[in-house]
């Protein structure tokens, strides 16, 4: 019974750890990260276990980058701010040594098939939402429910520390998506 | 012999208590059975009122333990925004220390008893899960499914073993055989990929299995091991190839003729395997109807090349059947009980034979099939088994049909063989039926 109980609690143990481990890291980025606006547009699938969520894809992902990079290849974006939105600093093969903000990410594939343009994978895309507020979110944010006025523009805002990202709100025009959704849009 | 004295055994647990006793007085008068029989069969097969609380018990405790924690993985993925994110964090955790607390008194105190150790460990499984989720989405973690299958699987094997669980086994050979699908399907950007971990996934449950084998090889739930171990072998075996060559159906009927002789391998010992026959048969049914198109042959005659990943995968298949045949050679003579096993003969014959007449092939199997289906009507009607018996006639007129849409035949034709053939299934049901009824009043 002790060794049965000993092992389970290296199982409980385990169970524990890696939650509170992706808390800890969560939320270390987001009170201690720098906060960047992605431009982003979404698609609205389901998660049988996790539920709601809408796919984030960014403009940054189109961007088309010079340089002869491998699909897949593991690579470090350096950000910086250009007209209140996120943009790509330079892309480096290692992290930068000094205080830059950056992120990891992975090579995706380019569509002109031209093997000297590459671009980028963000590691966040997915913006949870509470159950039935998937479709109006991308309703509002595909702008279908504004019928006059100027586009508004769709951010994600995210925390970046130390390579890694936490997406902290959804921002479309100057309102959090929270905000939309509770007024009713 | 073996498959005769499984009927037999089902048949006496199949038949329920008042019945069984009431016709032992009846035997025992007309000097069936003596009196001294007639007390060991009472004893033997009375359901014990313990027994039958104590079951009533596990299923309940299994379905109660399942249905909570299915119930909080729901009420978990409506994400409720309201909430502030500390306390959703708090909630993250709270069905785990619940889960925790119990398995931890079941350790302690009731490690002897099943019902414990079955609710408490499908509920800790599935409270893993609603964490993992929980968090997922309050940090809009990213990830697809496959992942998070994964990191839950891996955070829930060991409770297969410690407290020692046939539910949260069966769960989570449910999600790794999930987890492998998605791996090999793919998602977008992500490429198609072979699931390989899967395979170290499966193995860690194969002392389970064998200590279950052991334990309880002739309890429900070993079928139910079975049951889902030979869908996810089934389904894992075909998961790594990196082209479609003809020859997959070469693989695919090594795996089911080695299902299909299963429970010879262990002859002597009762055991529940009947899922990996049943599984068996019926992948080398749907092997063979591929096979008896005279188009499915077509592919042997293109230039090809066979990748090495591939050839392995069919020799190790292939292995395994041809190794399980022979070793029931030591038991079970060629063509008894069941031809399924020689079907994999069959097809290595017309393999053999496609090469330079797949016309004759196709004659080989369509042949082979009718064959199958006659014997099935004929052991079905020596051993009065209803199933077995309409089994060949499905499988004649299945052949028969198929090959009608192939042929430029008159329909006046097709639509007479038709209603012979249905005239023909009726009388031996017939025939069945009366000798079955004759069988019991002697």
């Amino acid at each position: 019974m002790r060794n049965g109980l000993l092992l389970f609690c290296v199982i409980a143990l385990a169970q524990w750890a890696l939650p509170l481990w992706t808390i800890r890291n969560s939320e270390r980025i987001l009170h201690e990260g720098t906060s960047f606006k992605f431009r982003t547009a979404p698609v609205d699938p389901h998660d049988p276990f996790r539920g709601e969520y809408v796919t984030l894809r960014f403009a940054m992902e189109t961007e088309d980058l010079l340089g002869p990079q491998p699909q897949g290849q593991q690579v470090f974006a350096v950000l910086t701010t250009k007209d209140g939105e996120a943009a790509i600093e330079v892309v480096l093969e290692e992290p930068p040594v000094d205080s830059r903000p950056y992120i990891r990410c992975m090579v995706d594939y380019s569509p002109t098939a031209d093997t000297m343009l590459y671009r980028l994978d963000l590691p966040f895309e997915r913006f949870y939402l509470e159950q039935g507020k998937g479709t109006a979110t991308e309703t509002l944010m595909n702008q279908q429910a504004v019928e006059t006025g100027p586009e508004l523009p769709a951010y994600a805002v995210v925390r970046v520390l130390d390579g890694e990202a936490v997406i902290e709100d959804l921002i479309i025009g100057d309102r959090s998506i929270h905000r939309w959704i509770e007024e009713g849009q | 012999m073996a498959p005769f004295v499984f009927r037999c055994r089902r048949y006496l647990g199949c038949m329920n208590g008042p019945r069984l006793f009431d016709v032992l007085p009846e035997l025992v008068r007309d000097g069936v059975l003596s009196a001294d029989q007639a007390e060991h069969i009472s004893a033997r097969y009375a359901e014990q009122p313990e027994q039958t609380s104590s079951r009533l018990l596990l299923l309940f405790s299994i379905l109660g333990g399942s249905l909570i924690g299915l119930g909080i993985i729901l009420v978990v993925a409506h994400n409720w925004d309201s909430l502030p994110r500390s306390a959703r964090t708090l909630l993250a955790f709270l069905p785990l220390v619940i889960g925790q607390c119990l398995v931890v008194y079941t350790i302690s105190k009731r490690q002897s008893d099943r019902p414990w150790k079955e609710g408490a460990s499908s509920f800790l499984l599935l409270a893993v899960g609603a964490c993992l989720a929980l968090v997922s989405q309050i940090y809009h973690i990213p990830g697809e499914l496959d992942g998070f299958l994964l990191t839950w699987s891996l955070l829930v094997v060991g409770l297969i073993y410690i407290p020692g669980s046939l539910v949260a086994c069966l769960l989570y050979i449910a999600m790794i055989t999930w987890y492998a699908m998605l791996v090999r399907s793919g998602h977008w950007p992500k490429q198609e990929e072979h699931p390989w971990l899967v395979l170290p996934l499966l193995g860690a449950t194969l002392p389970f299995f064998v200590m279950e084998w052991r334990a309880r090889g002739r309890a429900v739930g070993f079928y139910w091991l079975g049951l889902f171990m030979a869908i996810a072998i089934a389904i894992m075996s075909q998961l790594f190839w990196t082209s479609t060559p003809f020859e997959i159906v070469l693989a695919i009927a090594g795996l089911a003729a080695a299902y299909t002789l299963l429970p010879v391998l262990h002859h002597g010992q009762d055991l529940r395997t009947g899922a990996f026959p049943l599984l068996g048969g019926a992948a080398m049914l749907g092997i063979l109807i591929f096979l008896s198109y005279q188009g499915s042959w077509s592919d042997l005659h293109r230039d090809r090349d066979l990748p090495l990943q591939d050839l392995v995968i069919i020799l190790t298949l292939l292995g395994i059947g041809i190794i399980a045949y022979a070793f029931s050679l030591r038991i079970r003579k060629p063509f008894t009980g069941t031809w399924f096993p020689e079907s994999l003969g069959v097809v290595l014959i017309a393999y053999g034979v496609g090469h330079f007449a797949p016309s004759l092939s196709t004659l080989l199997i369509n042949g082979w099939i009718l064959s199958l289906g006659v014997y099935q009507i004929r052991s079905g009607l020596e051993r009065s088994a209803l199933g077995q018996m309409n089994l060949g006639l499905g499988l004649i007129i299945v052949i028969i049909g198929l090959r009608f849409f192939d042929l430029e035949i008159n329909d006046a034709v097709k639509g007479v063989v038709f209603i012979a053939l249905g005239i023909g299934a009726l009388l031996l049901n017939m025939r069945l039926i009366r000798q079955r009824r004759t069988t019991e009043h002697a």
